[in-house]
């Protein structure tokens, strides 16, 4: 206790000094931070966008289908919706979920003609799993069956406007050419850029018409308590399947699978990371490293005297350690606190970053940026530690030198 | 007295020899029934099997772009072809066999199965899709006909009473629900094909722009493809060199000839 009193009132005696290494700790610890929240934020944002727009927590197929999927075959199919989610509600006790139809069609505004995904969505149960119609940016939600919203940057590129017609051409189940003409109802803007740029939904019953479904549904998109409970869902699903035989041939996706290719690239947060960590490393070592030779050079009178008095080399190199830790621990602290505060704000602030995104961000990953953060508690304690741990072996270095003075040399120092 | 000018010239397509099918036609009508026109109509367009070199001409909005290739079809579903210009295609080349078709890129190496949605898109950016362009069966196999009567269409440049055939097709797993038809009476040609959705939403038009008399055959040579969900676009397709019912052999419909 007493050397830690000695290495408090040490450290504070250049308070300048001091003031620019907390500085310089604090910002890198700070930066390291928020940098992480916001790549959590986006991880987490993206995977619930996905979710929320696109995936549901979990969804049943028809088995094989997600071989195949990115044709989007009409030929593995759920061949009767309701029977399957009567037997998911009685057996599995899932209740939030819908019955939908995905499907390759081509968007015709009678100048262009480009190709789409439609969605066929039931208009009395999507909102168990999903929300289209807090989506609608223009116009309204379904409301008749020849009614169709249409992604926003879609209609935007086609020059699309609520109340015009346009016809969806798709191939039948049997492969036949089939196309209605369509009012567009409204205009949907998700946070998805996937539905904002590709897409068009329509009520189910005008997809099973279109496509001569025969009541057939491509998917049954389930909404779970949590993201987590996918997983354990999946594995009781499967399970099922073998026991239940209403729910025999399906198999059910989580979310997470369905958006491998996704999270995939949001994966180079590791790697993002792990530069950050070592720039933060560098700045840290070299404040304290600095602040600490000073002090060495400037005290040199002083430890003379205390290696006289007899402190010995490990005393002396003890010291100094505190005064190191002492800077990297109210260091690292205050810029986790600065680091936490700021994530929570830019949190708070929640702003559209799309249109800062370098160009092709787009393509590689299709979805709108609204920049969320995400704090990770272990990511911060291991910031904080890092931060001690850093300025203590930089300490070391300018102690040891402090250590080797000898007290006679070191008396006669200016 | 329209109906007998009619007659006459049908009397005179009769004339040329390898028509023999058409004496299948019930002497007894002389009137002409659906089936039969189409049998004819069938018989011009289709052949046992095909070789060919071929340009098409893709119009859209003003601009044109023309892409060549060449190959071979049979009369059971299989045809092969690649392109030969512009560079940029050079090589792509296709095969299908029935419902199953597959593309090779050069500069991938390595050959793809044009499934789904992929078979379902304009070929090279035409008007034709890949079905329709490899497209060689005979449409009574698929189709139910049925005479609504006569019309006039233009036809090179003329005014032409045609047969107007129905075709509603047998089973649900054809291209096209429904076709309009319009057969000239004289050398049984399709002046004009029109193609339906299931839903009865008019698609596609189609019209033979000229013929070539082949092995007794009216064949279609040039063909002009409008994709009427576009604006200001279609295509025509010419063959610049075939060959009616040569003999291919079966190696040439194979992913082995395609990867080669």
């Amino acid at each position: 206790m007493r050397w830690l009193r000695l290495a408090w009132r040490n450290v504070f005696r250049h308070r300048r000094r001091t003031v620019i290494t907390f500085a310089a700790i604090s910002a890198g610890i700070g930066y390291m931070i928020l940098m992480d929240s916001f790549m959590g934020g986006f991880e987490l944002y993206s995977m619930r966008n996905f979710v929320d727009q696109e995936a549901g927590h979990l969804k049943v197929h028809a088995q094989g289908y997600r071989d195949e999927e990115n044709v989007m075959p009409l030929d593995v199919v759920i061949n009767d919706p309701a029977v399957v989610m009567g037997a998911i509600r009685d057996k599995l006790g899932y209740d939030r979920m819908t019955a939908r139809i995905v499907f390759r069609g081509e968007l015709s505004d009678g100048v262009d003609q480009l190709p789409v995904v439609g969605i066929g969505i039931d208009t009395a149960t999507d909102r168990r799993v999903f929300d289209y119609r807090g989506a609608v940016t223009r116009g309204r939600f379904l409301a008749d069956r020849l009614d169709i919203l249409i992604g926003q940057n879609l209609a935007r590129d086609m020059g699309i406007d609520t109340g015009d017609y346009v016809t969806v051409v798709a191939r039948t189940r049997k492969e036949s050419w089939n196309a209605y003409d369509f009012t567009v109802a409204g205009l949907l803007g998700t946070s998805d850029m996937f539905i904002d740029m590709n897409s068009v939904v329509m009520d189910i019953r005008t997809a099973d018409e279109l496509l001569q479904m025969d009541g057939a549904v491509t998917e049954i998109p389930i909404r779970l308590a949590g993201m987590d409970a996918a997983a354990p869902a999946k594995k009781r699903f499967r399970q099922a399947t073998a026991e239940v035989p209403e729910l025999a041939g399906l198999e059910a996706w989580t979310w997470r699978e369905l958006g491998e290719l996704i999270f995939q690239i949001t994966g180079t947060k590791q790697a993002g990371g792990f530069i950050l960590t070592f720039v933060v490393i560098v700045i840290a070592a070299v404040g304290i490293i600095n602040t600490m030779l000073m002090a060495v050079m400037e005290r040199t009178r002083e430890i003379g005297t205390m290696r006289a008095l007899g402190f010995g080399f490990k005393e002396v190199v003890g010291l100094f350690l505190w005064e190191g830790a002492l800077i990297g621990v109210f260091g690292s602290f205050l810029g986790a606190a600065m680091g936490v505060a700021s994530a929570l704000f830019l949190d708070f602030l929640a702003l559209d970053v799309t249109n800062l995104m370098p160009g092709g961000f787009q393509s590689l990953l299709p979805m709108r940026m609204i920049m969320y953060t995400d704090v990770d508690p272990t990511f911060v304690l291991r910031a904080i530690l890092l931060g001690i741990g850093v300025s203590l072996l930089a300490t070391l270095i300018p102690a040891r030198r402090a250590a080797r003075i000898q007290p006679a040399e070191a008396l006669r120092h200016v | 007295m329209k109906r007998k000018s009619r007659q006459y010239r049908l009397s005179a397509s009769l004339v040329f020899p390898a028509v023999a099918v058409l004496l299948s036609v019930t002497p007894a009508s002389a009137e002409l029934t659906a089936d039969s026109i189409i049998d004819r109509l069938d018989d011009n367009s289709t052949a046992a099997s095909l070789s060919f070199a071929a340009k098409m001409t893709i119009s859209l909005g003003g601009q044109t772009r023309e892409k060549s290739f060449e190959g071979y079809a049979d009369s059971s579903r299989r045809a092969y072809f690649e392109f030969t210009a512009p560079s940029r295609d050079r090589n792509t080349r296709f095969l299908r066999d029935g419902s199953d078709m597959w593309m090779w890129l050069p500069r991938v190496g390595k050959s793809t199965k044009l499934s789904g949605h992929l078979l379902r898109q304009s070929m090279m950016g035409s008007d034709f899709s890949y079905s329709d362009a490899a497209e060689n069966s005979r449409l009574l196999d698929d189709y139910q006909a049925r005479l609504l009567g006569t019309d006039t269409v233009m036809h090179h440049g003329d005014a032409k009473t045609c047969y107007v055939v129905e075709l509603t097709a047998k089973t649900e797993d054809v291209d096209y629900a429904r076709q309009k038809v319009w057969v000239t009476p004289d050398d049984f040609i399709a002046a004009k094909v029109e193609f339906y959705a299931a839903s009865g939403k008019l698609l596609k038009e189609m019209r033979v722009m000229s013929y070539q008399l082949l092995k007794g055959r009216n064949y279609p040579t040039k063909v002009q493809m409008t994709n009427l969900l576009r604006k200001d676009t279609y295509t025509v397709m010419e063959f610049t060199d075939i060959e009616l019912d040569p003999t291919i052999p079966d190696e040439v419909f194979t992913k082995s000839y395609l990867e080669r």
